[in-house]
Protein backbone atom coordinates (compact mmCIF):
# COMPACT_ATOMS: atom_id res chain seq x y z
CA UNK A 1 0.00 0.00 0.00
CA UNK A 2 1.27 3.47 -0.93
CA UNK A 3 2.45 5.61 1.97
CA UNK A 4 0.79 8.93 2.77
CA UNK A 5 3.91 10.78 1.60
CA UNK A 6 3.94 9.09 -1.80
CA UNK A 7 0.20 9.75 -2.26
CA UNK A 8 0.82 13.40 -1.42
CA UNK A 9 3.75 13.50 -3.85
CA UNK A 10 1.54 12.16 -6.66
CA UNK A 11 -0.99 14.91 -5.94
CA UNK A 12 1.62 17.70 -6.11
CA UNK A 13 1.91 19.22 -9.60
CA UNK A 14 4.67 21.68 -10.38
CA UNK A 15 3.42 24.38 -12.76
CA UNK A 16 5.98 25.99 -15.02
CA UNK A 17 4.11 28.80 -16.76
CA UNK A 18 4.60 32.43 -17.88
CA UNK A 19 3.63 35.13 -15.40
CA UNK A 20 2.08 37.93 -17.44
CA UNK A 21 -1.30 39.63 -17.87
CA UNK A 22 -2.37 37.97 -21.16
CA UNK A 23 -1.83 34.57 -19.50
CA UNK A 24 -4.04 35.36 -16.49
CA UNK A 25 -7.18 33.52 -17.70
CA UNK A 26 -5.13 30.41 -18.46
CA UNK A 27 -3.44 30.71 -15.05
CA UNK A 28 -6.85 30.76 -13.31
CA UNK A 29 -8.12 27.91 -15.52
CA UNK A 30 -5.03 25.84 -14.71
CA UNK A 31 -5.42 26.30 -10.94
CA UNK A 32 -9.20 25.69 -11.16
CA UNK A 33 -8.69 22.55 -13.24
CA UNK A 34 -6.06 21.11 -10.91
CA UNK A 35 -8.24 21.92 -7.89
CA UNK A 36 -11.20 20.18 -9.56
CA UNK A 37 -9.07 17.12 -10.21
CA UNK A 38 -8.06 17.00 -6.54
CA UNK A 39 -4.43 17.91 -7.28
CA UNK A 40 -2.25 20.51 -5.52
CA UNK A 41 -0.41 23.02 -7.74
CA UNK A 42 3.12 24.06 -6.74
CA UNK A 43 4.99 26.97 -8.31
CA UNK A 44 8.21 28.97 -8.18
CA UNK A 45 6.00 31.80 -6.87
CA UNK A 46 6.17 30.04 -3.51
CA UNK A 47 9.94 30.42 -3.45
CA UNK A 48 11.28 33.77 -2.23
CA UNK A 49 14.08 35.30 -4.36
CA UNK A 50 17.38 34.24 -2.82
CA UNK A 51 20.86 32.96 -3.67
CA UNK A 52 19.92 29.30 -3.74
CA UNK A 53 16.81 29.77 -5.87
CA UNK A 54 17.86 27.15 -8.41
CA UNK A 55 18.43 24.56 -5.67
CA UNK A 56 15.03 25.30 -4.21
CA UNK A 57 13.30 25.06 -7.59
CA UNK A 58 14.96 21.68 -8.16
CA UNK A 59 13.99 20.60 -4.64
CA UNK A 60 10.37 21.62 -5.24
CA UNK A 61 10.34 19.73 -8.56
CA UNK A 62 11.60 16.60 -6.82
CA UNK A 63 8.75 16.84 -4.32
CA UNK A 64 6.20 16.79 -7.16
CA UNK A 65 4.97 13.67 -8.95
CA UNK A 66 4.31 15.57 -12.19
CA UNK A 67 4.92 18.92 -13.80
CA UNK A 68 3.11 21.05 -16.33
CA UNK A 69 5.52 22.90 -18.58
CA UNK A 70 3.77 25.46 -20.76
CA UNK A 71 6.04 26.34 -23.68
CA UNK A 72 3.42 28.40 -25.52
CA UNK A 73 5.00 31.75 -24.72
CA UNK A 74 8.72 31.63 -25.20
CA UNK A 75 8.69 34.54 -27.65
CA UNK A 76 10.80 37.70 -27.41
CA UNK A 77 9.75 40.17 -24.70
CA UNK A 78 8.94 43.82 -25.42
CA UNK A 79 11.65 45.51 -23.37
CA UNK A 80 14.97 46.37 -25.02
CA UNK A 81 17.23 44.48 -25.46
CA UNK A 82 14.61 42.00 -26.66
CA UNK A 83 15.34 38.55 -25.28
CA UNK A 84 13.52 35.21 -25.46
CA UNK A 85 11.98 33.91 -22.23
CA UNK A 86 14.24 31.09 -21.16
CA UNK A 87 12.84 30.29 -17.71
CA UNK A 88 10.10 27.95 -18.93
CA UNK A 89 12.23 25.78 -21.26
CA UNK A 90 14.97 25.78 -18.62
CA UNK A 91 12.65 24.46 -15.91
CA UNK A 92 11.14 22.01 -18.42
CA UNK A 93 14.69 20.74 -18.95
CA UNK A 94 15.08 20.21 -15.20
CA UNK A 95 11.80 18.27 -15.11
CA UNK A 96 12.87 16.11 -18.07
CA UNK A 97 16.24 15.45 -16.40
CA UNK A 98 14.38 14.22 -13.31
CA UNK A 99 12.35 11.86 -15.50
CA UNK A 100 15.47 10.46 -17.17
CA UNK A 101 17.15 9.94 -13.78
CA UNK A 102 14.01 8.16 -12.57
CA UNK A 103 13.91 5.89 -15.60
CA UNK A 104 17.59 4.98 -15.30
CA UNK A 105 17.07 4.05 -11.66
CA UNK A 106 19.35 6.78 -10.32
CA UNK A 107 16.37 8.31 -8.52
CA UNK A 108 13.96 6.19 -6.53
CA UNK A 109 10.92 8.32 -7.33
CA UNK A 110 9.59 8.97 -10.81
CA UNK A 111 8.51 12.28 -12.24
CA UNK A 112 6.06 12.78 -15.13
CA UNK A 113 6.50 15.99 -17.13
CA UNK A 114 3.68 17.23 -19.37
CA UNK A 115 4.41 19.72 -22.12
CA UNK A 116 1.65 22.23 -22.89
CA UNK A 117 1.51 24.29 -26.06
CA UNK A 118 -0.97 26.66 -27.71
CA UNK A 119 -0.41 25.55 -31.30
CA UNK A 120 -0.09 22.10 -32.84
CA UNK A 121 3.30 21.16 -34.34
CA UNK A 122 5.00 24.36 -33.08
CA UNK A 123 6.90 22.38 -30.46
CA UNK A 124 8.58 20.39 -33.24
CA UNK A 125 9.85 23.65 -34.69
CA UNK A 126 10.84 25.41 -31.45
CA UNK A 127 12.29 22.42 -29.55
CA UNK A 128 13.03 19.59 -31.95
CA UNK A 129 14.77 17.64 -29.14
CA UNK A 130 11.28 16.96 -27.81
CA UNK A 131 10.34 15.08 -30.97
CA UNK A 132 8.30 12.10 -29.81
CA UNK A 133 6.82 13.92 -26.84
CA UNK A 134 3.08 14.38 -27.29
CA UNK A 135 2.23 17.94 -26.17
CA UNK A 136 -1.17 18.89 -24.70
CA UNK A 137 -2.59 21.67 -26.88
CA UNK A 138 -4.68 24.32 -25.06
CA UNK A 139 -5.11 26.72 -27.97
CA UNK A 140 -4.61 29.72 -25.68
CA UNK A 141 -8.12 29.47 -24.18
CA UNK A 142 -9.40 28.63 -20.69
CA UNK A 143 -11.64 25.83 -21.99
CA UNK A 144 -8.71 24.49 -24.01
CA UNK A 145 -6.61 24.49 -20.84
CA UNK A 146 -9.26 22.48 -18.96
CA UNK A 147 -9.44 20.05 -21.90
CA UNK A 148 -5.66 19.66 -21.91
CA UNK A 149 -5.69 19.00 -18.15
CA UNK A 150 -8.36 16.30 -18.35
CA UNK A 151 -6.32 14.67 -21.13
CA UNK A 152 -3.04 14.87 -19.21
CA UNK A 153 -4.38 13.69 -15.85
CA UNK A 154 -6.92 11.10 -16.96
CA UNK A 155 -5.10 8.46 -14.91
CA UNK A 156 -4.25 10.69 -11.96
CA UNK A 157 -6.56 12.46 -9.55
CA UNK A 158 -10.33 12.38 -9.93
CA UNK A 159 -11.81 11.56 -13.36
CA UNK A 160 -13.53 14.70 -14.52
CA UNK A 161 -14.80 16.18 -17.77
CA UNK A 162 -14.43 19.76 -19.02
CA UNK A 163 -18.12 20.24 -18.16
CA UNK A 164 -17.35 19.33 -14.52
CA UNK A 165 -14.40 21.70 -14.30
CA UNK A 166 -15.91 24.69 -16.09
CA UNK A 167 -18.09 25.86 -13.13
CA UNK A 168 -15.01 25.70 -10.88
CA UNK A 169 -13.18 27.95 -13.35
CA UNK A 170 -16.06 30.45 -13.46
CA UNK A 171 -16.25 30.57 -9.66
CA UNK A 172 -12.49 30.90 -9.32
CA UNK A 173 -12.51 33.75 -11.83
CA UNK A 174 -15.11 35.50 -9.63
CA UNK A 175 -12.92 34.76 -6.62
CA UNK A 176 -9.88 36.29 -8.35
CA UNK A 177 -11.77 39.55 -8.97
CA UNK A 178 -12.83 39.72 -5.32
CA UNK A 179 -9.28 38.97 -4.20
CA UNK A 180 -7.78 41.65 -6.42
CA UNK A 181 -10.24 44.22 -5.10
CA UNK A 182 -9.80 43.23 -1.45
CA UNK A 183 -5.99 43.19 -1.52
CA UNK A 184 -5.57 46.09 -4.03
CA UNK A 185 -3.64 43.86 -6.43
CA UNK A 186 -2.77 44.56 -10.05
CA UNK A 187 -2.19 40.89 -10.85
CA UNK A 188 -2.20 37.56 -9.04
CA UNK A 189 1.30 36.38 -9.87
CA UNK A 190 2.66 36.43 -6.32
CA UNK A 191 3.17 33.73 -3.72
CA UNK A 192 0.31 34.67 -1.40
CA UNK A 193 -2.29 35.05 -4.19
CA UNK A 194 -1.14 31.79 -5.77
CA UNK A 195 -1.62 29.97 -2.46
CA UNK A 196 -5.03 31.59 -1.93
CA UNK A 197 -6.20 30.73 -5.46
CA UNK A 198 -5.10 27.12 -5.04
CA UNK A 199 -6.89 26.80 -1.72
CA UNK A 200 -10.02 28.49 -3.14
CA UNK A 201 -10.06 26.11 -6.14
CA UNK A 202 -9.93 23.13 -3.76
CA UNK A 203 -12.72 24.58 -1.64
CA UNK A 204 -14.92 25.48 -4.62
CA UNK A 205 -14.47 21.98 -6.08
CA UNK A 206 -15.58 20.57 -2.71
CA UNK A 207 -18.63 22.82 -2.63
CA UNK A 208 -19.54 21.66 -6.12
CA UNK A 209 -19.27 18.04 -4.93
CA UNK A 210 -16.41 17.22 -7.25
CA UNK A 211 -14.13 15.89 -4.53
CA UNK A 212 -14.36 13.27 -1.86
CA UNK A 213 -13.39 14.87 1.45
CA UNK B 1 -18.82 33.91 7.56
CA UNK B 2 -16.73 30.80 7.92
CA UNK B 3 -15.59 30.06 11.43
CA UNK B 4 -12.44 28.03 11.91
CA UNK B 5 -14.21 25.36 13.92
CA UNK B 6 -16.28 24.42 10.89
CA UNK B 7 -13.39 24.25 8.48
CA UNK B 8 -11.64 21.94 10.91
CA UNK B 9 -14.18 19.26 9.95
CA UNK B 10 -12.75 18.91 6.45
CA UNK B 11 -9.28 17.39 6.92
CA UNK B 12 -8.43 17.33 3.20
CA UNK B 13 -8.96 21.09 2.94
CA UNK B 14 -6.73 21.65 5.94
CA UNK B 15 -4.13 19.33 4.40
CA UNK B 16 -4.11 21.42 1.20
CA UNK B 17 -3.77 24.63 3.21
CA UNK B 18 -0.86 23.14 5.15
CA UNK B 19 0.75 21.88 1.95
CA UNK B 20 0.51 25.33 0.40
CA UNK B 21 1.82 27.02 3.56
CA UNK B 22 -1.10 29.42 3.78
CA UNK B 23 -1.34 31.61 6.88
CA UNK B 24 -4.51 31.59 9.01
CA UNK B 25 -5.35 35.18 8.09
CA UNK B 26 -5.13 34.46 4.35
CA UNK B 27 -7.02 31.21 4.81
CA UNK B 28 -9.82 33.09 6.53
CA UNK B 29 -9.97 35.56 3.66
CA UNK B 30 -10.28 32.65 1.18
CA UNK B 31 -13.15 31.18 3.21
CA UNK B 32 -14.99 34.47 3.39
CA UNK B 33 -14.77 35.17 -0.35
CA UNK B 34 -15.70 31.59 -1.32
CA UNK B 35 -18.69 31.74 1.04
CA UNK B 36 -19.80 34.90 -0.72
CA UNK B 37 -19.54 33.25 -4.15
CA UNK B 38 -21.06 29.87 -3.20
CA UNK B 39 -22.97 30.16 0.08
CA UNK B 40 -22.64 27.07 2.27
CA UNK B 41 -25.65 24.79 2.66
CA UNK B 42 -27.17 22.52 5.26
CA UNK B 43 -25.34 21.76 8.45
CA UNK B 44 -22.39 24.01 7.61
CA UNK B 45 -24.69 26.94 6.92
CA UNK B 46 -26.59 26.32 10.17
CA UNK B 47 -23.35 26.21 12.16
CA UNK B 48 -22.09 29.36 10.43
CA UNK B 49 -25.30 31.19 11.34
CA UNK B 50 -24.97 30.04 14.93
CA UNK B 51 -21.39 31.34 15.10
CA UNK B 52 -22.45 34.67 13.59
CA UNK B 53 -25.15 35.01 16.26
CA UNK B 54 -22.63 34.27 19.00
CA UNK B 55 -20.32 36.96 17.65
CA UNK B 56 -23.15 39.48 17.81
Amino acid sequence: MASRQSVLRERRIFINIPFDDPYERLYIALIAGLGGLGLIPQSVLQIPPSDNRLNRIFGLLQKCGSSINDLSRIELDRKAPRTPRFNMPFEAGLALALTLLGKSGQLRRRHRPFIFEAKKYRLLKSTSDLNGVDPCIHGGTAVGMLRALTKAFQRQGERRTVGDLLPVYHDLWGFSLHLKRANRLRDLFDGVSFRQLSQAARKIAGRRHLLRS
Amino acid sequence: MAPYLIRGRDPSLMETAKELGLSRVRLKQVDEIVDRIIPPRGRIRFAAKKMAKKKR
